[in-house]
This record gives structure tokens, sequence and C-alpha cells, in this order.
């Protein structure tokens, strides 16, 4: 069984989604939030898999709340309605497991899901578009293999489509988009190192007035 | 599926490749291009000097013929300068014309040969008839000043001028001494060689002003007209994006605010996500591209194929904004036709739609590249062939807009069909 938890600050699709997994075995929704706060605060066993919305309204940054989740050992699925570049880059930066935009169906969510639970990767076409349409002059280099599979894979062809554009067997074609995706997080590794020192900078000014970090 | 896959890729897509021709290059060479005025100007003035040169040569052996033969005192010296002289001018004159343009050295040579021939057609007469029609070469020396000054900037014009004025004056040298009359008709022949020579300048330096500034207003000019086009064709695209709106995202969720609809009646359903397919599809992952022609055109033609029973997912990045206006419709229609074979023959009820700008790794690489891709039933490319669709609707509107189009396909692995442009 895994445990999933949602963090949304839309309740309306909090609820959509608690109806839509409700008939799926294997899975268990069993907690919702609206901010990454109010679910470490509820805090019972932390779930397997966080799904975060990735742009909520409380004025955290995407990176930063990926990075505590992760603090707590959960494997965090990032979804959000439309896939704004920067800030998917950011999270996948930050070590996501993986992306995918809310309009998929409940079986590609779903293997998504099961795929992150079990400590792999969730390389959507929309994640492999965004980094395959990444210009950064930071962006990690990819061989030229690994840039036509992300690339094909982007233009929605599936796996197995994909793998034979580029000549290389279907595990390989697997294989170079979770290599893509880890030369992300591996260039994200400095960037998280200071993100937490930020984050600690800000709990610790917040105790010193006083505040508490959140409560 | 085997481990060992041959890099078959190459054999199993099938391209269509139109030469290339860039939209607008089939109008007519003949339609006068204002920026091109310098260039056509140039080319007038060289070629009227051309010809001026050519009928420079043809007086004197009707001079010698009617009589002034008396005063030549060396018959052969005669012949062989105004031969050279005609010869080299029978050459220039087809260089020039042939080139519609002055060379350099073509007129450096020109002016020694001017100079050289004026010194010796002067030695060849008897020295009180230098200053006459006997002299070969004043005619000729005159064309070659007047193509200087045109061919040249003033102070070399000037120089080659003085250079053959001299030249005269030394081959006429010793008749100045006999008579007033020889320096009266010296002095105006050098007024004549270099007045010409003048007027000719400053004629053909003021025409290449006049074309140059024409020449500036017509880019401004042009530069304004597409100003004002994209401008118009952004304002149209974003009046059309509202039109569209209206007609589908807000009736949508006005019906569903009115009540009475079932929220969860599958052709509620369908019909919403076709409208969020839609408004995900005018927002590109790569930021602001709000009145972006091509993407909102896309996401229109995925908003009508969804009334069809197909959802189609529209990513944009970087599509430049100043596409010609063939070109996106092109595009859009190939786009479409490509998702009405999806219909017809994917057997799927998904495609994907990306666009994406130039890579800017592969400088003159294709500056839109589209794909439109289903996950269906796919074909055998090598048995099948390309359908009256791809070869005519597809291809054929490519290569109408000098773009390029492929298809790449497998059995139970669905299509991909490329469109790049320029291709």
């Amino acid at each position: 069984m895994i445990t999933l938890a949602a963090i949304d600050d839309d309740r309306m699709l909090l609820a959509g989604l608690r109806a839509w997994l409700g008939p799926v075995g294997g899975i268990e929704l069993t907690a919702t939030a609206a901010t990454v706060d109010e679910y470490l605060d509820v805090g019972p066993a932390p779930a397997d898999v966080v799904l975060l919305d990735l742009n909520l309204r409380d004025g955290s940054t995407p990176a930063a709340n990926v990075a505590r989740l992760l603090d707590i050992g959960a494997a965090v699925l990032v979804v959000s309605t439309i896939p704004d570049a920067e800030h998917v880059l950011a999270t996948i930066e930050a070590g996501a497991a993986g992306y995918v935009t809310k309009d998929n169906d409940l079986p590609a969510l779903v293997s998504a899901i099961r795929d992150v639970a079990a400590g792999g990767t969730a390389v959507s076409p929309e994640l492999a578009f965004v980094l395959s349409t990444d210009r950064r002059p930071e962006r990690p280099r990819l061989s030229a293999q690994e840039s036509l599979v992300l690339r094909v894979y982007a233009s929605g062809a599936t796996l197995q489509a994909t793998a034979r554009r580029a000549g290389v067997a279907y595990g390989t074609a697997r294989e170079y988009l979770e290599r893509i995706k880890r030369k992300y997080t591996d260039a994200g590794r400095p960037t998280r190192t200071k993100l937490d020192l930020v984050e600690r900078a800000r709990e610790d000014r917040l105790e010193l007035d006083g505040l508490g970090p959140s409560s | 599926m085997s481990p060992h896959l041959p890099p078959a890729a190459a054999e199993l897509t099938v391209t269509y490749r139109a030469p290339r021709r860039p939209p607008g290059a089939a109008r007519g060479g003949r339609d006068a291009d204002p920026a091109e005025a310098p260039r056509r100007t140039q080319a007038l003035i060289a070629r009227t000097i051309a010809v001026l040169r050519i009928a420079q040569v043809a007086p004197w052996p009707v001079a010698v013929a009617l009589g002034s033969q008396s005063g030549i005192q060396h018959l052969w010296l005669a012949g062989i300068v105004y031969g050279v002289q005609t010869g080299w001018s029978l050459v220039w004159a087809t260089i020039v014309l042939a080139r519609s343009a002055i060379p350099s050295w073509a007129m450096l040579i020109d002016v020694g040969v001017a100079a050289s021939c004026l010194v010796l057609a002067g030695l060849a007469c008897y020295p009180q008839d230098a200053t006459s029609w006997a002299n070969s070469a004043v005619a000729p020396a005159m064309g070659t000043a007047v193509a200087a000054a045109a061919a040249w900037p003033l102070i070399v014009s000037a120089a080659s001028g003085l250079l053959l004025a001299l030249a005269y004056t030394s081959g006429v040298i010793r008749g100045l001494t006999l008579s007033d009359t020889a320096w009266a008709a010296t002095v105006g022949n050098i007024t004549s060689l270099l007045g010409f020579a003048v007027i000719a300048g400053l004629v053909s330096h003021h025409l290449m002003r006049q074309a140059a500034a024409s020449a500036a207003a017509a880019v401004e000019l042009a530069a304004a007209r597409a100003r004002r086009a994209s401008e118009e064709s952004r304002d149209a695209e974003r009046t059309r994006q509202y039109r569209m709106l209206h007609d589908t995202v807000l009736s949508t969720l006005s019906a569903l605010a009115r009540g009475g609809l079932d929220p969860s009646d599958p052709l509620v359903r369908q019909r919403c996500a076709a409208d969020a397919d839609y408004l995900r599809g005018l927002i590109s992952s790569g930021g602001v591209s709000a009145g972006n022609q091509l993407q909102g055109e896309l996401a229109a033609v995925g908003r009508s194929q969804a009334a069809l029973g197909l959802r189609v997912h529209v990513h944009c990045a970087d599509i430049p904004p100043d596409l010609p206006e063939p070109v996106i419709r092109g595009l859009t229609d190939a786009c479409r036709e490509a998702l009405n074979n999806v219909i017809k023959h994917s057997g799927g009820s998904q495609a994907w739609v990306t666009a994406v700008g130039p890579d800017p790794h592969s400088p003159g690489g294709p500056l839109a590249t589209l794909t439109i891709t289903d996950r269906g039933r796919g074909f055998d490319p090598a048995r099948v062939g390309p359908g009256l669709g791809m070869r005519e609707s597809i291809s054929g509107r490519m290569s109408e807009i000098g773009g390029a189009a492929q298809v790449d396909s497998s059995p139970g692995q669905g299509t991909t069909v490329e469109l790049a442009w320029p291709g």
C-alpha cells in the first residue's frame, strides 16, 4: 500500500482527487493540506509520496517546498495546471521525483505515483518538453543521444517509439530519461544547500522574533 | 522488445523534402525594389558612360578621311595609338556593360592608357596641328575623365583629370610656341576635358545621393509597414482569441454556473477538458506569449479537433513572434491535416502538438519546428506509403512555404509528423 498526501490550495481539487483515487487499489490518500506548513504541522505518519501543487498561494517558493518535504523523507511528485518552465525546472533541481500536469488521465497519474513511490522518477512528456526547451546557460550538458531521446519523448511519442527512433533498446531509452532527470537533480544540489540555509535563516529569524517557526 | 535494436530510425523515416524557396521569392524580378535604387542608378550611369566611350572613338577616322590627315606627321604612330585606344575602349566598355559597374582596376588602366595615348597622339601630329582633329586621343580621353569622375570620389577623380590635362599638354607642347591659336585651342580642349568631367561627377554623385536617400526612405517605410502589420496581426490574434474564449471556455463555465447541467456527464466533461486544453495551449511553458499568432492558431486547431473527439495537448516554447503570415497559415493548415489523419487512422483519442523556436545550439536550423504525435496503431511506412493527405495537404503545403515535412511511424507505435520551416 502506498500512502499519499496531496498539498494544494484548491479545496475543490483536493475533494475531486479523493473521489478520483477512491476506487484505485494500492494507493491511499492519507492527508490533504493547503500549504506545506499545514501538512508538516498536522503530521501523522508522513506519506510515502506527496503530490505538491507547483504554485501555492501562501508566498512559499516551489523549490523550498520540495526541499522541506524531502527533509521528512517523502518522495515529491509536483503537479500543476500549466507547466511554468522556470518553476518546474527549479523543483526538479530541488530534488522532486517527477512532474505531471493536472490534465493527465487517472491511469497516467496513478502510474506516475507508483513509479515515484518505488524510488523511481516520473518524466512525463510535459516535463520532457520543459527540459528539452531549457535554454538557460547553466543547464546540465546532455549527450547527443540523451538530447534526441528527450526531444522525441517530449513530442508525445511513447517510450517504445522514442527508443526506436533513437535506435536504442526500450530499457536504454528509459535509462536515458532517468539519467537526464538525475543530471538536473545533481546540478541543483549546491542551490539546494543554499535554499536550505535561507530557509533555516528565515526560521531562526522568526524564532528570534518570538513568533515560532510555524504555529 | 529486443534489446539489440538496430539504429533503424533512418530506414523507417519517410522524408518528403521540397526545394527551399522563401515565400515571396516567386514574385517577378522586374518589380522595382526601392532599396535597390543605388545599385540600379550605378548600373545606369556605368552603362551610359560605356556607350559614350564607344561613340567617342568613332569620329576620328571620319575626320581623318575628311582631310585632317594633313595634320598627321607620323601616320603609323597615330594609327597605333588610335588602334590601341579604340581596342582598349571596347574592352573597357564590355567589362563595364557586363558588370553594370566600373571596377577600380579597369578605371586605373583606362587613365593610364588615355594619358599615354594623349602624349603619343600629340607627338604623332605636326606641332601646329596637335590641337586639331588630327589628335585622335582627345575625345576618348574626355570619356575617360567623365568615367573617372563618376566612378571615383572627388580627390581621386580630380587627380586623374589633372594627369590627363598634363599628358595632353606634354603631347601638344611643341606647337604652343608657334601660334596663339594653339594656346587658345589647348586651353579650350583642357577646359572641355575637365569641364565635362566636373559636370559628369556632379550629376552622377547627385543621382547616387538621391538613390541612397530614396533607398533609405524605402527601407524605413518597409520597416514601418512591417511594424504596423505585426501590431495589427497581434491585435487581430487577440481579438480572435477573445472571441474563441467567449465561444468555448466562457460559455461552458456560464452554462455550468447556471446549474441544471450534470458535471459528471461525459459530454460535459469532454467539453470542459477540451476548453482546458485550449487554455493550456494558449500559455507556453516559456513565459509570456499573449498574442503569439502561431500559438493561438495551434490552440484553436486543437480545440476544433476536440469537437471530433480528439484531445489535443499543445505545448509551445520560444516561437518567434515575427513569422511571416503565409508561414503561420501553412504550418497551421498542415497541422490541422495531420490531426485529421490522427482521427481517421490512428484509432487513438489523444494527440500531442509541440512547437518550438530556433535551437540556439544549431544556428541555421529551422526557425519553427512542429510535431504532431499520436500513440495510436501506427503503420509501416515501407509498405503503406504516403496517403493523399500526407502528400498533398501536408508536404504540399509545407513546400509552398519553403518548409519540409517528415513522417515517422511503425506498427503499434503511433505516428509523428514533423514540420520544419524553413526546411
